[in-house]
C-alpha cells in the first residue's frame, strides 16, 4: 500500500464525508419541505370546507320548503354582527333534500382565541356553528378571521351590530384559515415564527331568499 | 470498486430524489385537487343557478313555458332544466332528462310538504321504499298554490371520472295585487312621503319614489323609476373607503449577519404579510336630510303597471260561480256575519237578508254599473266589485263606504273591494267619529279617499287594516301644519295575512314571483 493508495482512501473518505453531509442536508431540507408543503394543503383543505359549508348554509338564509312557514322575508336574519350572525333556515334533511318545511334557526360564531390554548398558533379560534337549540359544534380547523360585512339594499354598509337585521340585503364573508401549529420554529424569536395562512372572501353574499316577494 | 460505489451513490441519490420529488408532487397534485374540486363545485353551482335564472326569465315572458333545457352545454358542463307547470303548453312538464325520473316527494305525512323533484334513476327505488310516488305531485286544491310553478334545474360538471351535480329547486305562484300594502299606479306631482309616514308591507309606485326626510317602510319597496329626494342637490364628490383588500407587502425587517465562506456580511432581510388594505373609491356624497329607511329592501326598475283587467276578472268570477247585481244604479250591501243584506235605495226599511255561502258559492259578488254602498261584519272570504262607465272620476263604478266594515275574526275572515273607480268613505254621521276598515282595497282607474274631504267636519281616525292598491293618491283630509281641519287622520295597518291569502278571484299583478328558492 502506497502513498498514492493513501491518498486514495483520504480523498475518498474526504469526498463521501462530504457526500453524507449533503445528503444529510438535502434529508433535512426534503423534511422541512415536505412539513411546510403538507401544512399548506391541510390549511387549504380546512379553508375549502369552511367555506363549502358557509357557502352552502349562507345562500339558505330565508329559505324553507314550505314558503308559507316565512312570509315576511326580511325576518330571515334574527340577529347580526361582525362575527356572529343567527338566521332561519330549512336545513336539507339528507344529503339531496330540499328541507322538510320546518323553519330552523342557525347560529355562527367564532369563540375566543384564549380557548385554543393548546394549538400553537395564538390567533385560532373555533368556528362554532349551532343548529336550534343543540350544543355548539365547532371543529378548529385553525380559522383565525371570521368578519361578516353588512350591507343594505342600497349597497350601503351597516355598521355593526346590526340594529334592524331586516335592513340586510347583501353581506361580505372574510375568512382566513391558518394553520395551528409552526411551520418554521428554527429562531426562538416569535416575531420569526411562520405560519400558513390562506384568505377567502365573497364579495357579496345575496342570499337569494332574501329578495322573495 | 470505486465505480461500484459511485453507481450505489448515484443510485442512492436517484432513490432519495424519486421519493422527496414524489412526495412533493403528491402534495401539489392533492392541493391543486382540492382547488380544482372547489372550482368544479362552484361551476357545477353556477349552470343550475343560471338555468334557474333563465327559466325564470322565460316564465316571466311566457307563464305557459315548459319546454325545460335538456342537456344544454354551459361553461363546461351541462344544464338540465325541468318545469312543472300546471298551466303548461306541453301539459304541464317539460320533457324529463334521460336518466332522470320526476317523483312526487313526501318527507312526511303532511300533505303540504310533498313536493316535485328529480331524481337519478338510481335512486328510485330508495324514494319509493319510502313513500315517495313516480310522478308530478297532485295539484292542491287550493286555488293558488295549485298555479305553483316548479323549476328544478341541474348543473353537472365531470371531474376525474365523478359527476359533480348541483341542484337549484324554484317555486313561483301567480303574484296577486292584495299583497301590497300600498301600491300606486301612478306617479303624484306633489304629495311625499315623509317623516312619520310608516308602510308595514310590501309596497310598489308606477313612477319616482318621492321621499321627504325620514319615512319608514318595513316591506320591500320597489319603484318603476328611482328615489325622488325632496332635497336632491345637496352633496359634493369624495374619495371614501367603500372596502378592503388584502395586499401582500414588506411589513419590517431585521438586519443579519450571514457568512459567505470566511467573509460575513450583514443584510437586511424584509418580512412580508398579508395586511389589509383600505380601498377608496370616488362617490358622490349627498348631503341631503332626505333619508328613508328601507327594513325590507328596495329596488327600482321595476315596471308594474295598475293592472287594465282586473275588474273584468272579478266580473268573470262572479258570473262563474258568485252573484251578479245587475240593472240597479245602487245597490247597499250590509255584511251580517254569516248573512248578507242587500237593498237597492236607503229608504228600504228591510232589504232582503240571505245566507252568504249559499248566495256566492266562490265567494264573489259583482255589481254591473253600478254603485256600491257597503258596511257590515264580515264572516267568510269575499270580494266585491263593481264596473261603471269608464271616465275619469265617473258616477259610476264606485264604493261609498257607508259605516264600519270590519272582520267579524281578523285571523280567518278576509274581504277584496275591488272597484273600476273610486272607493270613498261617506261624508255621513255614521262616518263623522272615526272609521274601520278591514280589508284590501283596490281602485283600478281612481283611489281611495273621503268624500268631501275638504268640506266634512273633523272626522278622527281611518283605522285600515289591510292595504290600499290605487291608480292615485287622493285626500283624506286637510291639515294646518299637524292639525286637521277637515276629514280624517290615517292610522293604516298592514294585515299581513295578505302575503299568503287573497280573496276570491282578486286582481293579479299578471306575473308569477318566487316564493321559494333552494340552492
Amino acid at each position: 500500500m502506497g502513498f498514492s493508495t493513501l491518498l486514495d482512501i483520504i480523498g475518498s473518505t474526504f469526498i463521501g464525508g462530504m457526500l453524507i453531509l449533503i445528503l444529510f442536508r438535502l434529508n433535512d431540507n426534503a423534511v422541512e419541505n415536505t412539513y411546510e408543503y403538507s401544512q399548506e394543503l391541510v390549511v387549504q383543505q380546512n379553508l375549502v370546507e369552511v367555506v363549502t359549508l358557509v357557502e352552502y348554509d349562507f345562500r339558505k338564509i330565508g329559505y324553507c320548503a314550505d314558503y308559507q312557514q316565512l312570509p315576511i322575508v326580511s325576518d330571515a336574519i334574527i340577529a347580526a354582527d361582525s362575527t356572529d350572525i343567527s338566521f332561519w333556515t330549512d336545513l336539507p334533511e339528507s344529503e339531496n333534500g330540499v328541507g322538510d318545511g320546518v323553519l330552523d334557526r342557525l347560529r355562527y360564531y367564532v369563540g375566543s382565541p384564549s380557548a385554543m390554548s393548546g394549538t400553537a398558533n395564538p390567533r385560532d379560534r373555533m368556528l362554532y356553528r349551532v343548529v336550534n337549540n343543540e350544543t355548539p359544534k365547532g371543529a378548529n380547523l385553525g380559522v383565525t378571521e371570521f368578519k361578516l360585512t353588512y350591507f343594505d339594499a342600497r349597497g350601503i354598509q351597516i355598521s355593526c351590530p346590526v340594529d334592524v337585521p331586516g335592513d340586510i340585503a347583501s353581506m361580505e364573508i372574510s375568512i382566513t384559515v391558518e394553520s395551528t401549529e409552526l411551520t418554521e420554529n428554527w429562531l426562538t424569536n416569535p416575531e420569526y415564527q411562520k405560519y400558513v395562512s390562506s384568505y377567502w372572501r365573497q364579495v357579496r353574499l345575496a342570499a337569494r331568499n332574501l329578495r322573495n316577494r | 470498486m470505486g465505480g461500484k460505489a459511485a453507481i450505489l451513490l448515484v443510485l442512492g441519490f436517484s432513490i432519495v430524489f424519486l421519493v422527496v420529488g414524489y412526495n412533493f408532487n403528491n402534495v401539489a397534485s392533492n392541493s391543486l385537487d382540492n382547488y380544482y374540486r372547489y372550482y368544479n363545485e362552484s361551476v357545477a353551482y353556477n349552470i343550475a343557478v343560471s338555468g334557474a335564472n333563465m327559466a325564470a326569465s322565460e316564465l316571466f315572458f311566457d307563464e305557459t313555458w315548459d319546454d325545460g333545457f335538456q342537456n344544454l352545454s354551459l361553461s363546461g358542463g351541462e344544464l338540465n332544466v325541468y318545469v312543472a307547470n300546471p298551466v303548461g303548453a306541453n301539459g304541464g312538464s317539460s320533457p324529463v332528462p334521460s336518466g332522470k325520473v320526476v317523483i312526487c316527494h313526501k318527507p312526511d305525512s303532511i300533505l303540504a310538504n310533498a313536493h316535485t323533484i328529480l331524481i337519478s334513476q338510481n335512486a328510485l327505488s330508495a324514494h319509493l321504499a319510502h313513500g315517495d310516488v313516480i310522478g308530478r305531485c297532485a295539484i292542491n286544491s287550493d286555488s293558488t298554490s295549485g298555479m305553483k310553478i316548479t323549476v328544478i334545474s341541474e348543473g353537472t360538471v365531470d371531474f376525474l371520472g365523478e359527476t359533480i351535480t348541483r341542484t337549484t329547486v324554484v317555486e313561483l305562484l301567480p303574484s296577486k295585487m292584495s299583497k301590497f300594502a300600498y301600491f300606486q299606479g301612478t306617479p303624484s306631482t306633489s304629495i311625499w312621503w315623509n317623516s312619520g309616514d310608516t308602510v308595514w308591507g310590501p309596497m310598489h309606485v308606477q313612477g319616482d319614489l318621492q321621499v321627504a326626510n325620514k319615512p319608514v317602510f318595513y316591506g320591500k319597496v320597489t319603484s318603476e323609476g328611482g328615489i325622488d329626494y325632496y332635497d336632491s342637490g345637496s352633496g359634493y364628490y369624495d374619495y371614501q373607503q367603500t372596502g378592503t383588500r388584502m395586499e401582500y407587502q414588506e411589513v419590517g425587517g431585521h438586519w443579519e449577519t450571514v457568512k459567505y465562506g470566511k467573509k460575513t456580511r450583514t443584510i437586511w432581510v424584509a418580512e412580508y404579510a398579508w395586511v389589509e388594505v383600505p380601498v377608496y373609491t370616488k362617490v358622490w356624497v349627498s348631503t341631503t336630510t332626505d333619508d328613508p329607511q328601507f327594513y325590507g329592501g328596495y329596488e327600482s326598475g321595476i315596471d308594474l303597471p295598475m293592472p287594465e283587467d282586473g275588474v273584468e276578472g272579478v266580473r268573470e268570477a262572479a258570473y262563474d260561480g258568485g252573484y251578479v247585481f245587475t240593472g240597479h244604479d245602487t245597490v247597499i250591501i250590509t255584511f251580517k256575519k254569516d248573512s248578507i243584506n242587500y237593498k237597492f235605495t236607503s229608504t228600504d226599511p228591510t232589504g232582503t237578508t240571505v245566507l252568504g255561502s249559499s248566495f256566492t258559492s266562490n265567494g264573489v259578488i259583482f255589481i254591473e254599473n253600478g254603485t256600491l254602498r257597503i258596511s257590515g261584519v264580515v264572516s267568510g272570504s269575499y270580494t266585491v266589485g263593481v264596473n261603471g262607465s269608464s271616465g275619469y272620476h265617473s258616477n259610476k263604478g264606485n264604493i261609498y263606504i257607508d259605516n264600519d266594515l270590519v272582520y267579524n275574526d281578523a285571523t280567518k275572515d278576509v274581504l277584496g273591494l275591488v272597484a273600476q273607480n273610486d272607493i270613498l268613505i261617506t261624508n255621513n254621521a255614521a262616518n263623522n267619529n272615526d272609521v274601520n276598515i278591514q280589508g284590501s282595497l283596490y281602485s283600478e282607474e281612481g283611489g281611495f279617499g273621503a268624500e268631501d274631504y275638504n268640506s266634512r267636519p273633523v272626522s278622527g281616525d281611518i283605522n285600515l287594516y289591510g292595504g290600499i292598491i290605487q291608480y292615485e293618491r287622493l285626500a283624506v283630509g286637510t291639515f294646518n301644519g299637524t292639525n286637521t281641519t277637515a276629514g280624517f287622520n290615517k292610522r293604516y295597518k298592514y294585515d299581513s295575512r295578505l302575503l299568503l291569502i287573497s280573496p276570491p278571484a282578486f286582481p293579479g299583478t299578471g306575473y308569477y314571483e318566487i316564493v321559494s328558492w333552494f340552492e
